[in-house]
């Protein structure tokens, strides 16, 4: 598990996976079982949840016309609207401030870096743990509410689970790799943890705002989290152009960090 | 290890410079290596010391000059070559969650390293690899530090305050095996605020001053160049006048048939003006090389 730097951070990473698959397991089946507890009554649910008010349901990361009769909806609401997000939005920022900012603040970079691995095999390397990380945790959770939701015989979609899992995992890598160009650039963890919070929760009300506010409804194309869920993956699958703005920017991102990592003094 | 003619250049730093922003790392840092030789770069904390070395491994970018090593600049150096050289920084930390052998095997990996001594480094240092680094005292972590840098058998090694934090025992046992690796034809750049280290184990130093190499060669000519302490122990009282004739003679005292000055430069004149007294005894002081290295402070 030492033979390069992505093993050895997997290796790393391994008590961690196993703590976040057992609070996810839990959520999982929690949810789960809240939901088939209720299930007879929803339509009282589905009353209530109408009755909310709009900002309230935009807030929540729903939508016009929220469907809680089906647990795709449920769940849409409850773990893909704000409670998923948030989960790997902190396992990016985590990951992506890691690579240069935390390592640099550890003082553990200069000496991997004095090796013969050279700053693009290293980035390389640390971005792929990164993209392992979040689509392991992503998957514990897909997993998860299918696993449940056949438990307990509820009706959920594999393609779509699939679908909003994949806009998760863009979701998480476009914010890690936004959080490893500003660690790339200024090798200050405690700057990159709180720029990139920062960034992700503007982002997330800019997002659930702007389409309440006329004249700044466009603003809601500047937010990532639009591009994850405004399309409802779960509900109608994958979105080409969503999925394509993700992957752009995350790209966009890695090689910005390529970029600043070359000229970055490691000290 | 790379092969290369004795007595060529191994390292070769040109015009080394470092601004953080306004605020001077180096400037015009120019020294070589050879191959085979120990080379001590001198000087307080603050003066360079690090930045020069940072720099020379391109972990900190120069605003000008180079560094060549193997007669190529880093960034053309071969797989092979760049995993010869081994780096061991002043001021490191490791993953504290690793054993001090799963350290090692890593960076081992890293470098693409043919050869492994970590046991037998390990040994003569007593330390224990299978301890978890994050419960290692400072010394036992410089110890790593010490396997790490010469555990690959490297040709060259660039160390930056080495035994910091280590017992003189082991200080000791540093500079046996630095000694050993040197004889297997290991050029060593040797950073070092303590002289005496230094002195025992390198041949030529580069002193260092707020940014600027201010000299640059063998110890034993810093030394002929550097005032020396005489006394000497005449039969008879000499003639004050004739002793302070000689040229490069300074703070004459002459106390009944006892006579003490500082002279700096060639003895021949002060040889060739004795030879008029019977002399007892004559005793020369040489300065050591913190005396050398204040005179430069």
């Amino acid at each position: 598990m030492f033979k390069n730097v992505y093993l050895k951070n997997l290796r790393d990473m391994k008590n961690n996976l196993i703590y976040w698959a057992i609070g996810i397991t839990i959520l999982g089946f929690y949810i789960s079982f809240a939901y088939n507890s209720f299930a007879e009554n929803i339509e009282i649910f589905q009353e209530l949840v109408s009755n909310f008010p709009e900002e309230l349901v935009y807030f929540l990361g729903g939508s016009e016309g929220i469907d809680m009769s089906t647990f795709a909806g449920f769940l849409n609401l409850e773990i893909f609207g704000l409670m998923g997000p948030i989960m790997l939005t902190v396992v990016g920022i985590n990951y992506g401030t890691h690579i240069v900012a935390g390592e640099l603040n550890n003082k553990t970079l200069e000496i991997v870096m004095s090796t013969s691995i050279g700053k693009n095999k290293y980035l390389f390397q640390q971005i792929l743990v990164m993209i392992t990380r979040i689509v392991i945790i992503s998957m514990i959770l897909g997993t998860n509410f299918f696993v449940f939701a056949n438990l307990f015989d509820l009706k959920l979609d594999l393609k779509n689970l699939t679908a909003i899992i994949f806009h998760l995992i863009l979701l998480s890598l476009s914010i890690g790799s936004f959080s490893l160009l500003i660690g790339s650039i200024t090798g200050n963890k405690s700057t990159t943890l709180g720029l990139s919070a920062g960034i992700a929760v503007l982002s997330y009300f800019i997002n659930s705002i702007s389409p309440m506010i006329k004249g700044i409804e466009n603003l809601k194309y500047i937010s990532i989290f639009y591009y994850y869920k405004h399309s409802e993956p779960l509900i109608n699958g994958i979105n080409l152009e969503s999925v394509s703005v993700m992957l752009f920017i995350s790209l966009l991102f890695i090689i910005l960090s390529f970029i600043a990592f070359k000229y970055k003094d490691l000290y | 290890m790379t092969s290369k003619t004795k007595g060529e250049n191994i390292i070769e730093v040109s015009n080394l410079t470092k601004f953080y922003g306004k605020t001077k790392g180096i400037e015009n840092v120019s020294f070589d290596i050879k191959e085979g030789e120990i080379f001590g770069l001198m000087g307080p904390n603050g003066a360079g010391k690090t930045t020069t070395l940072r720099s020379m491994l391109n972990l900190i970018q120069s605003n000008s000059g180079e560094t060549k090593i193997f007669s190529k600049t880093l960034l053309n150096l071969s797989k092979i070559e760049m995993s010869s050289i081994s780096y061991l920084p002043g001021e490191f930390e490791m993953y504290g969650n690793l054993t001090g052998k799963e350290y090692l095997r890593y960076l081992s990996n890293l470098r693409n390293a043919k050869t492994d001594n970590t046991n037998i480094l390990a040994e003569r240092l007593e330390l224990d690899l299978n301890k978890k680094i994050k419960t290692l005292s400072k010394g036992n972590k410089q110890k790593i530090g010490i396997v790490m840098a010469f555990m690959n058998n490297p040709s060259v090694a660039i160390l930056d305050e080495p035994t910091s934090g280590l017992d003189p025992l082991k200080q000791q046992e540093f500079q046996n095996i630095v000694k050993e690796h040197n004889d297997e034809g290991c050029s060593i750049l040797l950073s070092s605020h303590i002289l005496h280290e230094i002195e025992e184990l390198c041949k030529r130093v580069g002193i260092i001053k707020n940014g600027n190499i201010i000299a640059s060669e063998k110890i034993i000519d810093l030394k002929n160049k550097t005032i020396k302490k005489y006394e000497i122990n005449f039969d008879k009282s000499p003639e004050k006048l004739q002793i302070s004739k000689i040229k490069g003679v300074s703070n004459l005292n002459i106390d009944k048939n006892i006579v003490t000055f500082n002279m700096q430069g060639n003895i021949d004149n002060l040889i060739k003006s004795l030879a008029k007294y019977k002399v007892n005894n004559l005793r020369i002081t040489e300065p050591d090389l913190e005396e050398i290295f204040l005179t430069y402070y």
